[in-house]
């Protein structure tokens, strides 16, 4: 009975998702980038490292001079453009995931804890967010790769431990309006610790609220990764990151305009996705619409 | 008489808190020297306006407030001193808002299993299935989220999960108050046919004297934290002592609208828990107050079958 039941929970859900366009345009196109990003290496017709100077920026398929071989074009070094946008998938996810899971650790547990006990703890809590608030990320990631060295494992440590305030000030209000609840007591009256309080009564209650701020920290994590590269503070050349390989088009953007715009489109649909896809989901998750 | 099955001695609590900011703390005493003492198979009606204290003498009798001085005692041992384990297979609570009492994202099944997950480890499902019958509630339901349920049959899922490990005291802080008064019936003979069935000790917490007078053997009042009136039920609701109890008892609508609204003896204003004086607290509201109430604290004394705080009754 329960596997039918839950059966047919799922099927809602997956009947719902279906009939929500946002859900489905995003989800579709973040499905896309994701293949991209796993079967980078199958998909790419060449070594995205691998020079050829004697075939400097030639350009995209719909320009004169265009080489079959060379789909999009090469770059100043004579690199497959192609292949390095989809391995420049695996970075931009990557590090989009990885520090919203770092950040979202850091945040939820901060969070819970200021907003179940209040008080001389919330204040601790509540100041550190403050802190971190003030803090100009650029400027503190710049110090940190200065100290620690450009790397993607550097990148992901600095800014998961920069971004998690809107994770932490999300679960701090919703553990806030929670912890007063009768079926708290409950659950001291039935002898449950603090860990399954928080983490398995608590934070189940949030999760259509996580679900958003895990959209927008992916987009906005996945802005500033570019933002970071083409400051020279992010991927080390020559790894394939959109923004880096902005950073590197800058130079002829007069002569040779697709080099950013390729990649910044390829950021721009990757934002896009995301943020339809979270939304979208938020809508059907939504404790309102079960 | 035997061990009590709840013994309260003396049970006092006060919070100390700050009605603006940087104002000097003050105290309320939410719980003044409180004393209660339930037999087995008994249940005691604890009734009193709001902010007198009732729901910190459950949550004292929970375990989950230590109180200031005192003792609480649940079957011959004190709570504090007890696991947390044997503390939850004795006494167990259902609440006032059975929307709030159930965690809204879990499935009635795992409500009413959770007890067991945490403590017990017999065969979950049979319980489960047994203890919806028990309570009345279809088993088709099991796989439901509390959403979906009635408020009546989400009240039966939190009876259901407070009895699955068996317990011997069931404290009920207002369990009818946030239902239907149709509801409100199937609850209380609900709550009666298994009290009657399982032996159960009952606290009966509540402001609605008919309900109290229907399921209580003996009623405790409250006003300000103590303790001032306490009678077997039928002592009680024929002849009160305390002007607080006959206020109390007059107050409460009878189902014929032929009476018409009972008459305010007690005028507008609330107890206010700050405004202690040195007398009787409930001076300043009694309809028969006299000089010396001011002055003179009162003491509980028996006055015919009742224990009454009062030396003008």
């Amino acid at each position: 009975m329960t596997d039918a039941t839950a059966e047919t929970t799922r099927a809602s859900i997956w009947r719902k998702m279906r009939s929500n366009t946002g859900v489905v345009i995003g989800g579709t196109l973040l499905a896309i980038i994701v293949a991209i990003a796993v079967f980078a290496p199958l998909l790419s017709p060449h070594d995205p490292i691998a020079q050829d100077l004697t075939r400097r920026l030639l350009p995209p398929f719909w320009h004169d001079r265009s080489v079959p071989e060379h789909l999009l074009g090469t770059d100043h070094l004579g690199r497959d453009y192609l292949s390095r946008l989809l391995y420049g998938a695996r970075v931009s996810l990557g590090v989009g995931l990885g520090v919203t899971f770092v950040s979202g650790v850091i945040g939820i547990t901060l969070g819970l804890l200021a907003g179940y006990f209040g008080g001389r703890i919330d204040m601790v809590i509540s100041f550190a967010i403050t802190t971190r608030l003030s803090l100009p990320i650029v400027l503190v990631a710049l110090a940190a790769v200065a100290l620690g060295g450009a790397s993607l494992v550097t990148l992901i440590c600095v800014l998961g431990l920069l971004l998690w305030d809107r994770f932490a000030v999300v679960s701090r209000a919703a553990a806030q309006g929670l912890r007063h609840q009768e079926f708290i007591m409950g659950l001291h009256a039935i002898g449950a610790g603090l860990p399954r309080i928080l983490f398995l009564e608590i934070l189940p209650n949030m999760r259509a609220t996580i679900l958003v701020v895990v959209s927008l920290e992916v987009a906005n994590v996945i802005l500033l990764e570019s933002a970071l590269s083409f400051l020279g503070l992010g991927v080390r050349p020559p790894t394939p990151s959109w923004g880096l390989m902005i950073s590197e088009g800058r130079d002829n953007i007069l002569f040779d305009p697709w080099l950013i715009a390729l990649p910044g489109t390829a950021i721009c649909l990757l934002v896009l996705a995301v943020n339809l896809f979270g939304d979208g989901l938020r809508d059907i998750m939504g404790p309102a619409k079960r | 008489m035997s061990v009590p099955m709840i013994r309260l001695s003396n049970a006092r609590k006060v919070y100390r808190l700050r009605r603006r900011m940087f104002a000097p703390t003050e105290e309320l005493v939410a719980l003044n020297n409180l004393s209660l003492d339930v037999a087995e198979g008994q249940t005691l009606g604890l009734v009193g306006e709001s902010g007198c204290g009732k729901s910190t003498a459950v949550s004292v009798m929970l375990g989950l407030l230590r109180p200031d001085a005192g003792d609480v005692e649940i079957a011959g041992k004190k709570i504090g001193e007890m696991a947390v384990a044997d503390r939850v297979r004795l006494i167990q609570p259902v609440f006032q808002n059975p929307n709030a009492s159930l965690n809204p994202v879990k499935r009635i099944r795992s409500l009413i299993a959770q007890p067991l997950r945490l403590h017990g480890g017999e065969d979950e499902k049979r319980n489960v299935s047994h203890m919806m019958d028990l309570v009345g509630l279809p088993t088709r339901l099991a796989d439901a989220h509390p959403a979906e349920l009635s408020g009546g049959q989400r009240q039966r899922a939190a009876i259901a999960r407070a009895l699955i490990l068996n317990p011997k005291v069931l404290i009920c802080d207002e369990p009818t108050s946030a239902l239907d008064v149709s509801v409100q019936a199937q609850i209380i003979n609900l709550l009666l046919s298994l009290k009657k069935e399982l032996g159960l000790t009952m606290v009966f917490v509540s402001h609605d004297l008919g309900v109290v007078e229907h399921l209580a053997d003996r009623v405790a009042v409250m006003y300000l934290g103590e303790k001032i009136e306490e009678a077997t039920t039928d002592t009680l609701f024929e002849a009160a002592q305390h002007p607080y109890t006959l206020a109390l008892l007059a107050a409460s609508l009878l189902p014929d609208p032929d009476i018409g609204l009972p008459k305010q003896t007690l005028g507008n204003a609330a107890a206010d828990p700050f405004a202690v004086n040195k007398g009787c607290l409930f001076a300043p509201r009694c309809p028969i107050v006299q000089e010396s109430c001011q002055h003179v604290a009162q003491s509980l004394r028996p006055v015919n079958d009742s224990l009454v705080r009062c030396d003008k009754a």
